[in-house]
């Protein structure tokens, strides 16, 4: 039975239901609203788009403004059996925007109005429709920041980024998302709202942020959130160092990080991504470029640097300079502007596997990942993200598909991909979430978890409504 | 008209939207078919035969107030007005432009301005003939939206003109009184180039040509010789002549101007022109308070929504964005805004009338 039979209605009457919420202006259900609304940022979805093809469309899309419209228009969908795909800005890397079974596209983006900003407690409550940069612009005005800046800061919410529990650049200093979170409202698919207390730590039971965050829209839509924020640093400081194997240079971030170090960003390239990626951006140096970056109280950083310039003696690293890096950190943006003239080369295939592991894993998982994917593409490794216990790994994997079909065969990179993490002991996703592409192999690997999650999704969206298919099966299958 | 296009297309159709976060109209609707990413998508499946080219397709490439802040994000510099341009000059080729575009244009045809005033008449009760010789070398060209809208700051110009003893600025008659731009902008090229044609003629014997408005600046400068019609290149921006000379001490100052003020940088003069520093030179010469800055400035201002064409296509669009770009005015202590464009002018009173709105020469003229 398809979904589409299950409904209790026509698109006219859910239409003129969701006009009645929302006015004329905030509901679409335009060709090219649905064209544009078809897609996120997953590569798969760009060699459709490359062939012209869009497959899964919304049939309408709404904007609401308040936590008070999604509930109205979630209790409507609801009731009409209608899915709901929450959209932040359509950048995520996996397709978890993308409305599989069609419906309705909520797009949070008129939510965006910053409620409070506490600069004594540094916090800050706002909309979760809010784009990463304009966060930013407005902290800064007060000289907060949040410290979360992901690739794709100009073009991605701050719903995205809870929804997915994403990492910024400087997660090495600042955590991830999930660490900045103190409290959220959501609004449930049958329209119900819950706020999870604001608090600096709680011992009320399970924690119900952890509940919603990373859950991709499935569970809920997370309208409005409390965040902490960080003063603004007085001061930074950059270094350039490199190191012979990969090895060496993970070993060296883990004792800066055991020693008690926090730099703001620690990004170790092997030695492909030193001569591609950063050699594009000017930065002259050769092997594994470790890129470090201190921010805060002048002093400290200072000192911090110092004793990491030491553990980098120890472990045979060489030092290419404070300018180095500095040339790296103003131009640290451009990587994420190749896709575009890669892309138009028709045969061509570029993603980014992005996985995680603890350090006694990281040399072997690291090992794996290049020997595996190097059969098949051309792979660009770096460590972008490091934490006391572990890393994660990223590999950007460019390939051409040869004579075969370029949809198969970034299907098959893929597979292989996902099924060395899994062998090789890494968590297939640090960052970027599951959406369609990875959840197979979530399932595959973690059977149990799959099972749980979708037994809260059948407790807290009884009709399969909130992104059908994305981390739990879709009820129906047949979407 | 689009093939000449197709690495912005395409670039544009793959890349990961960094821009988005920048440009005027995505941010006030939030919709992501009124993104740079989104238009070029539509253009693309066009281009692929994967959808047709329609109405719709063809409106979407109206939602673009060419403010160019796109290409500071974008490191490979496309310049999206120039597609979207092209684009709706196709739309009109192929009868497909909004209506209010269409009506627009039959408006500008009858009354040859986009006010469908005798502005030239307008113009001559305002000032003393003595200012019109039509044999002048160095020539003031007030364009449409300063004639009808801000007729004192043609007052104010001259009045400091006056207090600098320069006697040898003539005002241009207006007889043609528009550049052209709001044609150009809805997509009418023909028309554009007969507009420019008839004022090339006009403005053929002049040396140097000053004029408030940078969107006229630009299209005598830089469209009007795209359109085969190639005046002086010696065009300036009111802010540009005058910097130099009021640096010189040239201008009279008998008051401080003492009230708070807040720059807009407007597109056309700034990212276009590259004219960023000679407004803040004459107001910090004239003004006892430091001029404040938005936190979008200069290089990076954001746009007021007037251009592009928008008011007239998508009038609440239009408001939304001059209204976001206001919020910072009403922060803090009271402030007026102050720009050098009369069509960032126009943009934010209608937006916000609660907002005194000045021209660089108007806080000028009240020094003097
Ligand atoms: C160039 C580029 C660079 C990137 N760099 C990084 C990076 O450095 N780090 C990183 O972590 N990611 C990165 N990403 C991936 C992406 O930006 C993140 O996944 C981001 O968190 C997605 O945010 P979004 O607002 O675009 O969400 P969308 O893509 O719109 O949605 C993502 C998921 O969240 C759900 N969702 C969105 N809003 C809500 C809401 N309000 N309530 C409930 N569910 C919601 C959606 O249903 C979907 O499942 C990058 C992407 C690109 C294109």
């Amino acid at each position: 039975m398809t979904r589409k039979a299950t409904r209790k209605t026509t698109n006219v009457e859910l239409l003129n239901q969701l006009r009645d919420v929302l006015g004329g202006r905030r509901v679409s259900r335009g060709e090219t609203d649905r064209i544009n609304y078809g897609r996120d940022l997953w590569p798969r979805s760009l060699l459709e788009v490359r062939k012209g093809q869009v497959p899964h469309q919304p049939e309408m899309i709404v904007w609401p403004e308040t936590t008070e419209e999604v509930s109205r228009v979630l209790r409507i969908c609801n009731e009409m059996r209608v899915p709901v795909v929450p959209f932040g800005a359509g950048s995520g890397l996996c397709g978890a925007a993308q409305p599989m079974c069609g419906g309705v596209v909520l797009d949070a983006k008129r939510m965006a109005r910053i409620e409070r900003i506490v600069p004594e407690t540094q916090m800050i409550v706002c909309q979760t429709g809010i784009i990463g940069a304009h966060l930013e612009t407005e902290l800064n005005r007060h000289g907060l920041t949040m410290g979360h800046f992901p690739g794709s800061f100009g073009t991605s919410t701050l719903g995205g980024y809870l929804a997915t529990r994403s990492a910024g650049m400087a997660a090495t200093g600042y955590g991830k998302i999930e660490d900045m979170l103190i409290s959220m409202q959501v609004v449930l698919a049958d329209g119900s709202v819950i706020r999870t207390r604001t608090a600096p730590r709680r011992a009320t039971g399970p924690d119900f942020n952890h509940l919603f965050l990373g859950s991709e829209g499935s569970l809920g839509v997370i309208t409005s959130a409390t965040m902490r924020a960080h003063m603004l640093p007085e001061a930074r400081v950059f270094r350039a160092l490199s190191f012979k194997k990969m090895d060496a240079g993970l070993n060296a971030v883990r004792r800066m990080l055991r020693a008690g170090l926090r730099p703001v960003i620690a990004r170790l390239s092997d030695e492909a991504d030193t001569l591609t990626t950063l050699h594009a951006l000017g930065v002259e140096a050769k092997d594994c470029v470790l890129l470090l970056v201190f921010e805060g109280r002048a002093v400290r950083i200072d000192l911090e640097m110092k004793k990491a310039l030491a553990i980098t003696r120890e472990l045979g690293g060489r030092d290419f300079g404070e300018a180095t890096a500095q040339r790296w950190y103003g131009r640290r943006n451009s990587e994420q502007y190749r896709q575009s003239p890669l892309m138009t080369d028709e045969k061509l295939l570029l993603d980014t596997v992005e996985v995680s592991t603890v350090w006694s894993n990281a040399t072997h998982l690291y090992t794996a990942m290049r020997k595996a994917l190097s059969k098949k593409v051309s792979v660009l490794g770096v460590m972008p993200h490091a934490y006391p216990e572990g890393c994660s790994l990223a590999f950007t994997i460019i390939g051409r598909a040869g004579r075969a079909d370029d949809l198969a065969a970034y299907d098959a990179v893929w597979k292989l991909a996902l099924d060395t993490a899994a062998q090789a002991g890494g968590a297939i996703s640090h960052a970027y979430g599951i959406g369609r592409l990875k959840f197979d192999r979530l399932a595959q690997q973690n059977p149990a978890a799959v099972e749980l999650l979708r037994g809260m999704k059948r407790r807290l969206d009884p009709n399969d409504i909130l992104n059908p298919g994305k981390l739990a099966p879709c009820t129906e299958g047949a979407c | 008209m689009l093939k000449k296009f197709h690495k912005e297309i395409e670039y544009g159709t793959y890349c990961p939207k960094l821009c988005r976060f920048a440009c005027p109209v995505a941010n006030a609707t939030g919709n992501e078919t009124q993104t740079p990413w989104g238009r070029m998508t539509l253009l693309h499946l066009v281009g692929e035969g994967a959808l047709n080219w329609n109405r719709e397709v063809s409106l979407s490439t109206y939602r673009c107030t060419t403010c160019m802040l796109c290409r500071e994000y974008c490191d490979h510099e496309i310049e999206v007005p120039a597609v979207m341009l092209a684009a709706r000059e196709k739309a009109v080729a192929d009868r497909m432009q909004p209506q209010e575009s269409a009506e627009f244009e039959r408006f500008f045809s009858e009354r040859h301005n986009p006010m469908g005033d005798d502005l030239a008449a307008r113009l001559r009760t305002l000032l003393p003939s003595s200012l019109f010789n039509p044999d002048a070398q160095v020539v003031y060209f007030p364009g449409c939206v300063m004639i009808y809208n801000y007729p004192q700051t043609i007052k104010n110009t001259f009045r400091v003109l006056e207090a600098m003893d320069i006697n040898y600025v003539a005002c241009y008659d207006a007889e043609v009184p528009c550049c052209g731009v709001p044609l150009h902008d809805q997509g009418y090229q023909e028309a554009f180039a007969k507009n420019a044609q008839e004022l090339g003629r006009k403005l053929s014997k002049a040396k140097v040509i000053i004029t408030g408005c940078p969107s006229c600046a630009y299209t005598l400068k830089v469209q009007l010789p795209q359109a085969g019609v190639q005046l002086t290149d010696r065009i300036y921006h009111m802010t540009e002549f005058l910097a130099p000379l009021v640096a010189e001490g040239k201008l009279p100052i008998r008051r401080p101007y003492t009230k708070r003020l807040i720059y807009h940088d407007p597109c056309y003069l700034g990212r276009y022109l590259h004219v960023f520093d000679q407004p803040r030179q004459l107001l910090n010469e004239v003004c006892r308070e430091p001029i404040e800055e938005f936190s979008w400035h200069r290089q990076k201002s954001y746009c007021c929504g007037g251009g592009g064409g928008i008011p007239v296509t998508n009038p609440v669009m239009a408001r939304d964005i001059a209204q976001k770009r206001l919020v910072e005015v009403h922060e803090g202590e009271k402030k007026s805004l102050v720009t050098a464009c009369p069509s960032c002018m126009r943009a934010f009173e209608k937006a916000d009338d609660s907002v005194e709105v000045l021209d660089v020469v108007d806080v000028l003229a009240r020094c003097i």
